[in-house]
């Protein structure tokens, strides 16, 4: 077997085995916590890197997550749906909020659509601390329902909560994969690395935005409704602009050229390195300063693409060369498409 | 409405608005010099204050001394940080983002460590209060908005009737051109980072006995400034100075009379204004294209 069988067959179901092991691994509410982070904020860094992908970067994917978490929260408490229905329906309203928004912002440029971004992102959060009869305000929004038990599972641990956001990812990683692996991918690609020439062989540039943005803030919207029924608490400082960053700064740690392993890898390392560390507030705002920075200059396709940049290390050291920048996805990426 | 208000909202207006220019002016020379988004740029003015803390406030060094002292130290510490960090990736987006944020939270987490995360005050180095027009103003708020006047002044003059201010001129609007020139682009980056965190110590100094000094200072400001800066014009000087007046206007005058929904309309205007002038209000005049 070659060594790409191997991974396929082996270590994927492995790698699967092992999300669906973990919170038996880690039989701590504490650690089970952290899993269920970890799952939430790759849905949203997934979300980032499939826009990322089409030669945008939103600084305000927060914004979608609380249009979903907050749908929810009044779907279920004001009209007394279900948080099974519930869950859908928030997603469907951050998905259509994402077109809307998508088809106004995505004609922009990336440094403007940056900015956009930001200031949607604001607005959202700006009405919800000024609408406190509706949304609950600065003092947050609470008393949001725990999902009703399904399938004879009652949400009282953590372990439902765990399998639930693992299904959401599951889902949107097999809807991305789909994707990449279809005409839309290399469709994307071609996006992002050229847009003229992509238009001059007949790609509707818009069309495929709106849809890679859609379906981002689709599943942002899932993960906000989960967010808000997991805390049955909500507080607009959840979705601020710097957790937008940060949750993206997850994608391009992880590594932006691994569409799907890079956002979930970047999640994980920067959630479980400051609990390693045993690191206090202070210290992880450090530690995260140092890693962004690091990361960048030596292993700048990400965390993920550390095996090959070991390998151009080595090979310049045998040749006695300079070294090398080393894997830059990035390098198409340029702020004028 | 009450308009014996208004005297006072004005003075309130433009003292916000002249701490904006300073804080936006620099991250507008820095972007549109070196086309990154400084988002360690509230981190610098966070030092700036610091500054007016350990040299004015525990050193008794005097004030305007601890202005040009700050001034020198954090512009240097820019240079140095544009040096290592921002050379490297300047040509590259995603990652000078990345590398501007981490910058940020490096700053701001060893500014914890080092001083310490409670808050400090700095006592005013000018105290009393001055009635005029039914409105009260603070001596001190006063003479930061002269002092903010005459840096303002100093960067029209550097910029406008200097050899230096053209050369950056040139680099912002067009890199490959200047260096034909033999304008050192590499340079140019170089001081205009300088020239941007020199001016964030300096607006960090002035507005320190103003706010309270404490080590995560730098989240608010930047956000403060980036929303000048897209107000104005993005690397526009002018749209700086423009942008930080209307902002604090705006706020004094939405704060006093319509209050928090200010801040709503405020980014639905500057999200409108972005779609349909993505260079702001004074776009593509002085310093760069966006």
């Amino acid at each position: 077997m070659s060594r790409r069988e191997l991974a396929k067959w082996v270590g994927l179901p492995l790698l699967a085995l092992l999300f669906l092991a973990a919170p038996f691994i880690f039989n701590d509410p504490y650690y089970q916590h952290l899993l269920i982070l970890i799952c939430t904020w790759s849905i949203l860094a997934l979300g980032f890197l499939l826009i990322l992908s089409v030669g945008q970067f939103t600084i305000g994917h927060a914004g979608f997550m609380a249009i979903g978490a907050y749908a929810s929260a009044l779907l279920t408490t004001k009209v007394g749906v279900s948080f099974w229905f519930a869950l859908p329906l928030a997603a469907v309203i951050a998905a259509i909020f994402g077109a809307v928004m998508g088809w106004v912002m995505l004609r922009a440029r990336m440094g403007a659509f940056l900015l956009l971004t930001l200031c949607f992102a604001e607005v959202v959060r700006l009405t919800i601390v000024y609408w406190p009869s509706l949304l609950g305000g600065r003092a947050g929004f609470p008393n949001i329902p725990r999902p009703d038990a399904i399938f004879g599972m009652a949400f009282d641990s953590k372990f439902p909560y765990y399998y639930l956001i693992l299904f959401l990812l599951a889902v949107m990683v097999f809807v991305i994969y789909r994707m990449d692996r279809s005409k839309f991918g290399l469709t994307f690609k071609s996006i992002a690395q050229n847009p003229p020439l992509a238009q001059s062989v007949g790609v509707h540039l818009m069309r495929y935005k709106i849809l890679a943005f859609t379906v981002a803030c689709f599943f942002a919207g899932a993960a906000g409704s989960f967010y808000a029924h997991y805390l049955t608490f909500l507080s607009p400082e959840y979705f601020t602009v710097w957790k937008s960053l940060i949750v993206q700064m997850y994608a391009i740690i992880g590594g932006i050229g691994f569409m799907i392993a890079g956002p979930i890898a970047g999640a994980a390392f920067l959630v479980v390195l400051p609990e390693l560390l045993r690191a206090t507030e202070t210290f992880s705002f450090i530690l995260y300063g140092a890693v962004f920075i690091l990361v960048i200059f030596f292993i700048p396709g990400g965390l993920l693409s550390l095996p090959q940049q070991v390998g151009v290390w080595r090979q310049a050291l045998r040749r006695r060369a300079k070294i090398p920048g080393g894997i830059r996805p990035w390098q198409y990426l340029r702020p004028g498409s | 409405m009450d308009v014996s208000l208004i005297p006072q909202v004005i003075a309130n207006g433009l003292m916000m608005g002249m701490s904006y220019v300073l804080i936006a002016s620099g991250l507008t020379i820095v972007l549109g010099i070196t086309r990154i988004i400084n988002f360690a740029h509230g981190e610098f003015y966070m030092l700036g204050a610091f500054c007016a803390y350990y040299f004015f406030q525990m050193a008794g060094v005097p004030y305007l001394v601890t202005i040009l002292l700050a001034i020198l130290a954090v512009g240097v510490l820019g240079m140095g940080v544009e040096r290592v960090l921002f050379r490297p990736i300047r040509e590259f987006f995603l990652p000078s983002v990345v590398v501007a944020l981490g910058l940020a939270f490096f700053l701001a987490g060893t500014a914890a460590w080092l001083f310490g995360p409670e808050e400090k005050v700095v006592t005013s180095p000018f105290p009393g209060v001055l009635n005029a027009l039914g409105a009260t103003f603070s001596v001190e708020r006063l003479v930061v908005i002269l002092i903010a006047i005459v840096i303002m002044g100093g960067l029209w003059y550097l910029i406008t009737r200097t050899k230096l201010g053209r050369a950056l001129r040139g680099v912002a609007q067009d890199r490959e051109a200047a260096s034909l020139q033999g304008i050192s682009v590499n340079g140019m980056c170089n001081i205009s980072m300088g020239i941007g965190c020199g001016l964030a110590g300096a607006a960090g100094v002035l507005l320190g006995p103003i706010f309270i000094v404490h080590p995560y200072l730098g989240a608010l400001a930047i956000f403060k400034a980036l929303i000048v800066i897209i107000l104005g014009g993005i690397g526009s000087m002018p749209g700086a100075v423009l942008g930080g007046l209307l902002l604090g206007f705006i706020e004094s005058f939405g704060l006093t009379y319509l209050g928090g929904v200010t801040d709503v309309l405020l980014f639905a205007f500057i999200f409108v204004l972005i779609l349909f002038r993505p260079g702001g209000l004074m776009g593509r005049v002085w310093v760069i294209r966006h």
